[in-house]
């Protein structure tokens, strides 16, 4: 397409003004001809004035038709829409023609009559005016504030744009969920099947990677070198300045781009696969309710909620119960007793999946009652400190890969329960003050665990008794 | 006197019909049985059940430096007021802040570098004052905020407003809100126990700053003495036994549940748990605050103070042991850092006093594991001026109260390890970056405990009150 000329498009930006002529013409022509309909008597003079009505919007209708399609010549818009638009307004200019005809008797088609015409073109300007204005301020203007049932009903664009973002970070891909919505929304109109201004298609990853004629769309790492980011961020009155229509990216957007390509510009990461900055973390929060804070482990999973009786049976066996929260499912159990019985922690495995804290500090637990408590598989805390277990004891809780922190201060354990403690791959810190583990032992443990915190043994703890 | 009966049966009636139509009879039964006193606020006062989310810290000891240390001697490293010594303050930096009655006379402001030095420390590298050697070795455990300020310039109104959130006196203490809003984990002790360092300083505390305000009187904090007898009357009187004590208090319950069913009054539920609560206390605190078991390690880390009954140590090592048997708000008060002048001797002291059991106190909790679930909170009222206050002599000064800025501390559960929030200017008398305002401090440790400081409400003559009141936001960048 040859480049169009300033002043076609000056013209053609006119567009919007001209058209509402020809509407003005025939919706009066429409409403003369009812009311000669339906009062005859009183308004029998009016078919002339009907004519010449009719025939001063069909110029109009041409009017606009010619300054249109130099309007559509400037480019970007939906390539769909746009061909409805202007064939309709032509289909609009040719019958007003044909009524004026009707009216002035040139032309007899037996069941044509200049009523079944006028009501023909209401419709039809009904229908290619809501084309024409979905154009200029996109298919959601009308229903962007419309109440919830109208938008359902008629907003279907909407519904198609919306992705569904998943709440957990490491189900967030970066390109699908973060980056091709912003594309697919201000870009594909123009980078797209229909048409590919520059030829660079941005609804593809190939196209994405190929880039136009006017350089790489994205250089890999290098955000100021990709076309797509520099381009969406020159000044608004650059001529090279994208999207030409419509809304600009917002800092939000291309914050997440330039992140996007600085991390490689992979079409498959999630967005946990990169470090991410703090002012991506405060956006990807505030934008997309997207939470990248490191959590606990209960906080990941989903647990139903307990039955009031298995919560009651729980302390009728001498259980202390919590929820961790209001409406939480998950549960914090400790004991205060010291006579604690197997019968008891059998009680516990009705809240298998639920338990999550478990404070059994001080109690007169026994190693062989900790084979319950290893069943108990979303445990992320365990307080066994100053009771009297033993490596024997400890063996039972190899299945709690989930357990964050352990303690197990002032127990008779020895090295030896680091053997079955570095299978649990979830352990953070772990407390071992006043054991009988040594600092050797320690130490292989942190080959195998590097990121757990071992407090209270070896020289970084001069209290050691 | 009839007539108020039968409105209050008539009010009765209703409030049990419209309890049993929403919740059932079930639901009452059961929500009491997991957590008693939690759900004994919500049916009967409108407190929360339970946290609002997951909770990082289970509870909290509050280490209150009453008096208001200097910053600019402690944590508030401002190497660039040397150049500055003994000039005049620029009145670019002095504005139109408040200033006390006792330095308006004062003819000449002249700013005052610290006499003490300070040093990096820790992997975190942060600067802490030769005044506390112990605390700079755990500085890697510390948040520590550079940038709090206060609205208020006096004692007594300062410490009312970080305790109560109000400048007068007769609102409710942090501690009673959390015992209101969370209810106990220990049914033997008080939710809210109140240790105040023996000997004191110039400044009267008033005990309004561990009261209930509004919130039924079982809230209020607990102090406990030093000495034989840590809580008053507490022992059975010669010759009565046990068991009399217990008929007696009994028939008393009785009488009283009478009374309640009568008219309706909740300070008689009160009355009834704290009769019990006492009773209970006869055998739990002799337990929780004898110290005799306590090896001499422990001692060395507290230091040896920790032995003598009432200093800051013995009660440091008192908190370590009321927080192992879940006391929610342990509430220590060191009194006597209000510097005015001969800031140097003076602070010295205090310091001595405090900074080796401040220190050892962390790491006890540490090394048991309770710093997991442990908030220490440390700090005083309000900051001091960077100008000296009196005249300056080469090793004299005194500093004055200052809103503006002053630095504090929480270390352990939820909190980011290391890291320092908030900055003054170069003269440690504005904050420039990342305030906190009281009420923010007090909506985070709000938000580290599960509670939402929004919600956490208490109807009273005709309004909701909250600890915030209508302010505070929670300084999420300081949570781990």
């Amino acid at each position: 397409m040859n480049e169009t000329s300033d002043f076609v498009i000056f013209l053609g930006r006119f567009h919007p003004l001209i058209v509402h002529l020809p509407i003005g013409f025939i919706v009066l022509a429409a409403i003369m001809e009812g009311l000669s309909h339906f009062k005859k008597k009183k308004y029998n003079g009016l078919d002339k004035a009907i004519a010449i009505t009719i025939f001063c919007g069909a110029i109009g209708a041409v009017l606009s038709v010619i300054i249109g399609l130099m309007l559509a010549n400037q480019g970007g818009y939906i390539e769909d829409t746009l061909f409805w638009h202007q064939w309709l307004g032509i289909v609009v200019a040719l019958i007003s023609f044909l009524g004026w005809a009707v009216k002035k008797d040139m032309l007899r088609i037996g069941f044509l009559s200049s009523k079944k015409i006028l009501i023909a073109l209401i419709i039809l300007i009904s229908i290619v005016g809501h084309l024409g204005g979905n154009l200029t301020h996109g298919s959601d203007y009308l229903t962007a504030y419309a109440p919830g049932f109208i938008k359902k009903a008629f907003g279907p664009e909407a519904s198609l744009v919306a992705i569904d973002i998943p709440k957990k970070p490491d189900s967030v891909k970066v390109y699908q969920h973060l980056v091709k919505p912003v594309l697919d929304a201000k870009c594909v109109s123009c980078h797209g099947d229909s048409k590919s201004s520059g030829n660079l298609l941005l609804n593809s990853q190939e196209g994405i990677l190929e880039g136009g004629d006017e350089g790489h769309a994205i250089a890999i790492g290098k955000p100021l070198e990709s076309e797509l980011f520099v381009r969406s961020t020159l000044p608004q009155s650059s001529k090279k300045f994208m999207p030409p229509k419509g809304d600009p990216l917002t800092f939000s957007e291309l914050k997440l781009i330039e992140w996007w390509i600085k991390e490689g510009a992979s079409f498959e990461d999630a967005i946990t696969a990169y470090e991410i900055p703090e002012d991506v973390k405060q956006l990807l929060l505030r934008d997309f309710g997207i939470d990248t804070k490191e959590k606990p482990y209960f906080e990941t999973i989903e647990v139903g909620a307990l039955s009031d009786n298995v919560l009651q049976e729980l302390t009728q066996a001498g259980w202390k119960v919590s929820h961790l929260a209001d409406g939480h499912h998950m549960l914090d159990v400790n004991s205060k007793t010291d006579d604690l019985s197997n019968e008891q922690f059998q009680t516990l495995l009705k809240a298998q999946e639920q338990i999550t804290w478990l404070d059994l500090n001080r109690t007169n637990i026994k190693d062989n009652m900790l084979n319950s408590v290893g069943q108990l598989t979303n445990l992320t805390r365990l307080n066994l400190s100053n009771t009297t277990i033993t490596d024997a004891g400890v063996a039972h809780l190899k299945p709690l890969v989930h357990l964050e922190v352990l303690n197990l201060y002032g127990t008779p354990i020895t090295d030896k329960s680091l053997e079955v403690i570095h299978n649990l791959s979830g352990l953070k810190r772990l407390y071992l003050w006043q054991t009988q583990v040594t600092s050797e032992g320690v130490k292989t443990l942190k080959e195998q665990l590097p990121d757990v915190e071992v407090i209270g043994v070896g020289s970084d703890n001069p209290e050691t008794t | 006197m009839d007539e108020i009966k039968r409105q209050l049966q008539f009010a009765e009636s209703r409030r049990g019909f419209l309890k049993k139509a929403s919740l059932g009879f079930g639901s009452i039964a059961l929500s009491s049985m997991l957590a008693p006193s939690s759900a004994f606020g919500s049916t009967l006062f409108g407190g929360i059940n339970g946290p609002n989310f997951p909770a990082k810290a289970k509870r909290v000891i509050y280490l209150f430096q009453s008096g208001a240390p200097s910053q600019i001697e402690t944590f508030d490293y401002k190497p660039s007021l040397a150049k500055w010594h003994g000039k005049e303050i620029p009145p670019s930096v002095k504005g139109t802040q408040r200033n006390s009655g006792m330095v308006t006379d004062q003819s000449t402001f002249p700013l005052v570098k610290s006499i003490f030095d300070f040093k990096q420390y820790g992997q975190s590298g942060i600067w802490v004052s030769e005044l506390f050697p112990y605390t700079a070795e755990v500085v890697d455990e510390l948040c520590l905020i550079n940038s709090m300020y206060t609205e208020a310039i006096n004692h007594e109104p300062a410490v009312m407003f970080l305790q109560t959130g109000s400048q007068l006196s007769g609102r409710p203490s942090i501690g009673s809100w959390l015992s209101y809003g969370l209810g106990s984990d220990n049914q033997n002790l008080p939710n809210f126990v109140v240790l105040v360092s023996k000997g004191g300083g110039a400044q009267p505390l008033s005990s309004a700053a561990w009261g209930n305000g509004f919130l039924a009187s079982h809230h209020q904090g607990v102090q406990f003495r030093s000495g034989k007898d840590p809580v008053l009357y507490l022992n059975n009187p010669h010759g009565v036994h046990d068991h009399d004590r217990r008929r007696a208090l009994d028939y008393i319950k009785a009488l009283n549940d009478q009374q309640y069913s009568l008219w309706n009054d909740p300070e008689i539920q009160s009355k009834i748990n704290q009769y019990e609560m006492a009773y209970k206390m006869q055998s739990s605190v002799p337990e929780a605050v004898d110290t005799k078991e306590e090896p001499d390690h422990i001692y060395n880390l507290y230091g040896e103070d920790a032995r003598i009954p009432g200093t800051y140590a013995a009660n440091c090592l008192q908190a370590r042991r009321l927080a192992e048997r879940d006391v929610k708000f342990i509430q220590l008060y060191h009194m006597g850092w209000d510097q005015h002048g001969n800031l140097p001797g003076g602070i010295k002291r205090q310091a001595k006093d405090t900074d080796q059991a401040t220190a050892g106190l962390l790491k006890d909790l540490k090394q048991r594991g309770l710093l997991e679930d442990t908030l220490v909170v440390w700090g005083g009222e309000f900051g001091r001026t960077s100008f000296s206050q009196g005249r300056l002599t080469a090793e004299n000064y005194g500093r004055d109260h200052h809103p503006g800025c002053f630095t504090m501390w929480m270390a352990g559960a939820g909190v980011k390890k290391g890291m320092v929030y908030g900055k003054t200017d170069e003269f440690s008398y504005n904050v420039v970056e990342n305030p906190v305002h009281v009420h923010d401090f007090q909506a985070t440790l709000l938000h580290l405990l599960g509670i939402d400081h929004e919600r956490l409400t208490f109807k009273h003559q005709g309004r909701r009150y909250r600890l915030t009141d209508v302010h505070g936001h929670v300084v999420k960048d300081i949570l781990s």
